[in-house]
């Protein structure tokens, strides 16, 4: 990931051209896609974009540090309700919103991972998944603010017709807008993360993953970097949920269930759990596929169940990395076998194999 | 190649497992040929559209709808049974010689999954209406969009905003207004209190009617939201009937799914004779019936719509498109419900002067009043740009007799307790909605 | 407080609490035997069995298809439930658990997910749930009935009860006291080592997966009697709260699960009737497990990871 042999022209080389591969990829999301597709698909990219920081979260814990968080949703939930309640009680410009919200939603993160630190491997995913499940029956409980006072903000005779969703930015008020602000955002997310591996707090987690009793060894302070590592994930989703928010405009319980940090920790294995554009894939899984199973291919959603599912074995057997890494192989594979048959059949009579 | 074949493996199994489990479907049933739905219309014969028994050649008139599917709750039968009419209607000369096609997406709750669906309709499918919608959350999730594009929605709510908003107008009456039917079908009966029971979702808003109840008959009411699934029945059986005391009214408010654990849970702990039970619409049916034998007479259940066997014009109808078009859907509420947004949405579409556009078919649909449907105590109406909708707001009380589901009280009012229906009765009257002339 | 001029405790009689306790033994069954059994499977084979919840639901679906639509005896068709758990269990582990062999135990776990997931897909495909009627799977036991304390108990609440205690003891025994049971258990702790100790790997494997399968189909019946209605979502995800109970046993104490499980099933319970904190009483499995690990792993740990891949 950071390429670190090579001559200085390489990796300049090897620099450009992924940073050239990013600015290219945003070009197309930003500018080709909401020109080419209509209304229903740039919503359902605004939740893809979402839904891929949530994963970068995971893969920041689970790739980089080793540690799994089963209660990403969760965390979504929190994030989305913050954000819900906070617009609901004074009126922040949008960006202040999703900044508060991202802190709020990491001091929770933290204050989870604090006492689960001293957890590790099956133990520490379990946990988080406890939490997740005690966070999903209070959410359902006092439900989502709906425009009245105090604490939950819930009232049980809600004004239907007056009431104010969560405020988009006014720049950004129509879905297409606010699909490009989703994806600014979202990209700024991304470089905050990646910022995070290429700098001290990455080499701190690599060596952490590798074997802690080696980093203890070299000073590395073990608590403060895995702190850090559920404060970056638990603040990025926390931006997300906010995100989210707005994009619902009114939220319920019903879109986070807690099985769904399973499902999408099952996504951002098959997308690959080692690198950021994994969690990309990781979000169009989670929010693409049934989309486009439903509306545009007309197939039971019960099937992408089962394809999870197959997905999922798949990729831990025989592709650990997932596909963002089996998928270029492949198609590489696939090119040569291509080129090997094309030599073949036009290089003249070899001796038949 | 140990990888190659562990991916065989995998698909092996899997495979397997598919060939399993379609041995344990259950096939489709053969369909009869005999002429559903033609005819003439009279005061004891409903037919689909204008009843000609000639299919529809022209170019299709196109409908959409969203239906919830997740895996425990099917509200898709709804909308299929719609569709079902829609085929009926079809055979019968269509709309003008024009054939209806409807699009039918479903939804998994997720809210941008509901948005985007509502705008592929709209927008790419280019419907004219939609019609069928049922869910826990897109009226909340949608109906600023169908407003803002003009779209009047019919068909069959849970959710506050059904009720609450201009842009959608239902079949049924939810279950805030079917648990008032409840409350005072119990209060009728000398409860000496009621306790309500409802998914915690919706509990807020389905419950509130229930207190106001209360509160007007002097007695004490409390409401418990329930978390779903229904892990600890027992626990929770035990909880409503004590609070109710002896003697004291336990209305549930659940559908199918979760019901019959709660009811077993009664039964088991001895408590059907302990208090009045009653029950919003979901569990009137044969299925509830033949299994909750031990309720006979004791369930109270608020339902909506009439009873499907009892003989009348649309209920006969219901039942011969069942057999024709639609043999896997057994008979039930949720047919019903598609029945009647299928036979309001083909009203209005009938009555469109000119060309079908989805400005002139909503149009009619809000001009829609006093349409006479045999399934309703009174007749149903949109009425033109009102602030809310709630036409279905008188009905009957049923309960379980010997495998079948019987009428106890007919075409009762239900309570005025909301400000809302105080106002819709006013309406009512003052733009002659549904007075039947 | 609790006060003895009225026997009440914290503000609720004691003669509306008493029911609460023996419904609360009765739930805490159903945790116990989900728990046991996921811990057993553990145990045996190091794999966290996240599927036992839906092969047990996919096998009731089975029972219940036999039970009602076809003339199949109804004690075969109980039987094709277990012997449904125990075939899902060994192709999964004979097949693809020597892959996962060296692997971290979570992607083991990941692995059961995958299952899990194809399991509710095909189950949700292939018998969609009905707008007006519900599978209910009934076994003869639960028309015997038995009150106490002022509440019902039927006969398949204890025989959940009994289920989840001779299986503790059982295993605790054979795990501890026989050959095959001590080959378990090395098997779990290092697949490759024991292999070069010459004990037969792949045959303890399948026993392993066989016994648990076999308890998976069996806790999968009793389940689908309890919860009244054949519903898979709930069954397939009771497996998370059922973890409570395994985790209160660190995955490793047969009966603290057991125990664990029971001390959650009446925590929930007995909260019901207090009205402050009866509403997020299905809470009570997610914080007691919290509580329990959180105090059990209370001395620094510091890891080894295992190769990441």
């Amino acid at each position: 990931m950071l390429g670190l042999t090579g001559s200085p022209a390489e990796l300049a080389r090897g620099v450009i051209g992924r940073s050239a591969i990013i600015v290219a990829f945003l070009g197309v999301a930003l500018f080709v896609v909401p020109a080419v597709l209509g209304g229903d698909w740039i919503k359902t990219l605004t939740a893809v974009a979402i839904y891929a920081v949530v994963a970068a979260g995971l893969v920041t814990l689970y790739g980089r540090v080793g540690m799994i968080s089963l209660g990403q949703i969760a965390l979504l939930a929190i994030g989305t309700w913050t954000a819900t309640r906070i617009s609901y009680a004074a009126d922040l410009p949008f960006p202040i919103l999703l900044l508060v919200t991202g802190a709020i939603t990491c001091g929770v993160g933290v204050l989870i991972g604090l006492p689960a630190l001293r957890l590790s491997g099956l133990y520490l995913a379990l946990i988080t998944l406890m939490a997740a499940g005690a966070v999903n029956v209070v959410l359902t409980t006092i439900n989502f603010p709906n425009g009245g006072h105090g604490f939950t903000g819930r009232t049980s005779t809600p004004d239907l017709s007056g009431l104010q969703p969560v405020g988009r930015p006014g720049i950004a008020g129509g879905d297409t807008a606010y699909y490009r602000y989703t994806i600014v955002v979202c990209a700024l997310m991304f470089l905050l993360i990646a910022a995070h591996f290429a700098s001290k707090p990455g080499r701190a987690w690599a060596s952490i993953r590798e074997s802690e009793p080696a980093a203890l060894a070299t000073g590395v302070n073990i608590v403060r970097y895995k702190l850090w590592a559920f404060a970056l994930a638990s603040f990025t989703t926390g931006v997300a949920g906010g995100l989210l928010a707005a994009q619902l405009g009114q939220p319920t319980a019903f879109g986070f269930p807690t099985q769904d940090s399973l499902t999408l920790l099952a996504a951002a294995l098959i997308g690959g759990i080692y690198s950021l554009w994994g969690a990309v894939i990781a979000g169009a899984f989670s929010q693409l596929a049934p989309f486009l199973f439903q509306a545009q291919w007309g197939i039971d959603p019960n099937f992408l169940l089962i394809i999870f599912g197959v997905g999922l074995l798949q990729v831990l057997l025989t592709a650990p990395r997932g596909i963002v890494v089996q998928m270029p192989k492949d198609i590489a594979n696939l090119g040569k076998l291509g080129a090997h048959l094309f030599r073949k059949v036009t290089g003249g009579s070899r001796s038949p194999e | 190649m140990r990888s190659t074949k562990i991916k065989l493996s995998v698909m092996c199994a899997v495979a397997g497992l598919l060939v399993l489990s379609a041995a344990l479907a259950t096939g489709a049933g053969a369909t009869s040929t005999a002429a559903v739905g033609s005819g003439k219309a009279s005061a004891t014969k409903s037919v689909c559209g204008a009843g000609t028994g000639k299919k529809a050649t022209g170019k299709p008139i196109k409908l959409g709808g969203i239906d919830m599917l997740i895996p425990g709750v099917d509200f898709t039968t709804i909308g299929k049974f719609a569709a079902a009419y829609f085929k009926c209607v079809n055979d019968n000369g269509g709309i003008n010689g024009r054939p209806i096609k409807y699009i039918l997406y479903n939804e998994q709750l997720n809210p941008t999954q509901q948005a985007a669906l509502a705008k592929k309709l709209v927008e790419s499918d280019k419907v004219v209406g939609i019609v069928g919608n049922t869910s826990f959350t897109e009226c909340g999730t949608n109906w600023k969009y169908y407003k803002s594009k003009g779209f009047t929605v019919i068909g069959a709510g849970v959710q506050a905003e059904c009720f609450g908003t201009p842009t959608f107008v239902e079949s049924n009456m939810g279950p805030r207004y079917s648990n008032i039917g409840a409350a005072q079908a119990l209060v009728r009966r000398g409860a000496k209190s009621l306790m309500v029971a409802s998914p915690d979702t919706i509990s807020a808003y389905a419950d509130g009617g229930v207190l106001k109840v209360a509160q007007a008959a002097g007695i004490p009411g409390k409401a418990f939201p329930i978390k779903l699934p229904i892990t600890d029945a027992n626990s929770t059986i035990l909880q409503l009937v004590q609070a109710a005391g002896e003697g004291g009214g336990v209305i549930l408010d659940f559908t199918p799914d979760s019901a019959p654990a709660l009811m077993q849970a009664a039964i088991a702990q001895g408590l059907v004779d302990k208090v009045i039970w009653g029950s919003s619409t979901p569990i009137a049916n044969a299925f509830m019936a033949k299994q909750f034998g031990a309720f006979d007479g004791k369930m109270h259940i608020n339902q909506e719509f009439g009873n499907i066997n009892d003989g009348s014009p649309d209920e006969n109808l219901y039942l011969a498109i069942t057999k024709k078009y639609a043999p896997s859907i057994s008979p039930q509420a949720f047919g019903q419900m598609g029945f009647m947004d299928a036979k309001f949405a083909v009203q209005a579409l009938l009555s469109v002067k000119g060309q079908v556009t989805a400005a002139s078919y909503n149009k009619a649909v809000r001009a829609l009043k006093n349409v006479k449907t045999s399934m309703l105590c009174k007749p149903w109406y949109v009425g033109n740009n009102l602030a809310y909708h709630i036409p279905n707001n008188t009905d009957i009380t049923v309960t379980y007799k010997a495998g079948e589901v019987v009428t106890e009280d007919k075409c009762i009012p239900i309570q005025a307790v909301d400000p809302e229906l105080t106002q819709t009765r006013k309406w009512e009257t003052q733009f002659n909605l549904n007075t039947g002339k | 407080m609790i006060s003895f001029a009225t026997t009440t405790i914290f503000g609720v009689d004691w003669i509306f609490l008493k029911p609460y306790i023996v419904v609360g033994l009765a739930l805490g069954g159903v945790y116990a035997l989900s728990g046991v059994g996921v811990v057993v499977l553990y145990q045996a084979t190091g794999v966290l069995n996240l599927a036992f919840g839906a092969i047990g639901a996919a096998g009731a679906l089975i029972s219940y298809y036999l039970v009602n639509h076809t003339s199949t005896p109804h004690w075969i068709a109980y039987l094709a439930c277990v012997v449904f758990g125990a075939i899902v269990n060994v192709v999964y582990g004979m097949v693809l658990g020597p892959a996962f062999a060296g692997r971290d135990p979570l992607v083991k776990m990941m692995g059961t997910l995958g299952l899990a997931l194809i399991l509710l897909g095909v189950m949700a495909w292939r018998a969609p749930a009905g707008g007006a009627f519900v599978r209910v799977l009934q076994l003869p036991t639960s028309n015997h009935r038995y009150t106490v304390f002022g509440a019902t108990v039927n006969l398949t609440q204890i025989l959940a009860l009994v289920f989840a205690l001779v299986l503790t003891v059982g295993t605790t025994a054979f795990l501890r006291f026989t050959k095959i049971g001590t080959a378990m258990r090395a098997l779990a702790s290092d697949r490759e080592i024991t292999a070069t100790l010459g004990v037969p790997v792949r045959r303890v494997e399948l026993a392993a997966w066989l016994g648990s399968g076999i308890v998976c189909g069996a806790a999968g019946l009793l389940l689908a009697d309890l919860f009244t209605s054949l519903d898979y979502t709930a069954l397939t995800f009771l497996v998370i709260s059922s973890l409570a109970a395994a985790l209160i046993g660190r995955l490793q104490s047969l009966w603290v699960t057991l125990l664990g499980g029971l001390a959650v099933g009446l925590a929930q319970a007995v909260a019901t009737p207090y009205s402050s904190i009866s509403a997020y009483r299905t809470a009570a499995p997610f914080v007691l497990a919290i509580i329990a690990l959180l105090y059990l792993g209370r001395h620094r740990t510091v890891t080894l990871s295992r190769t990441a891949g």
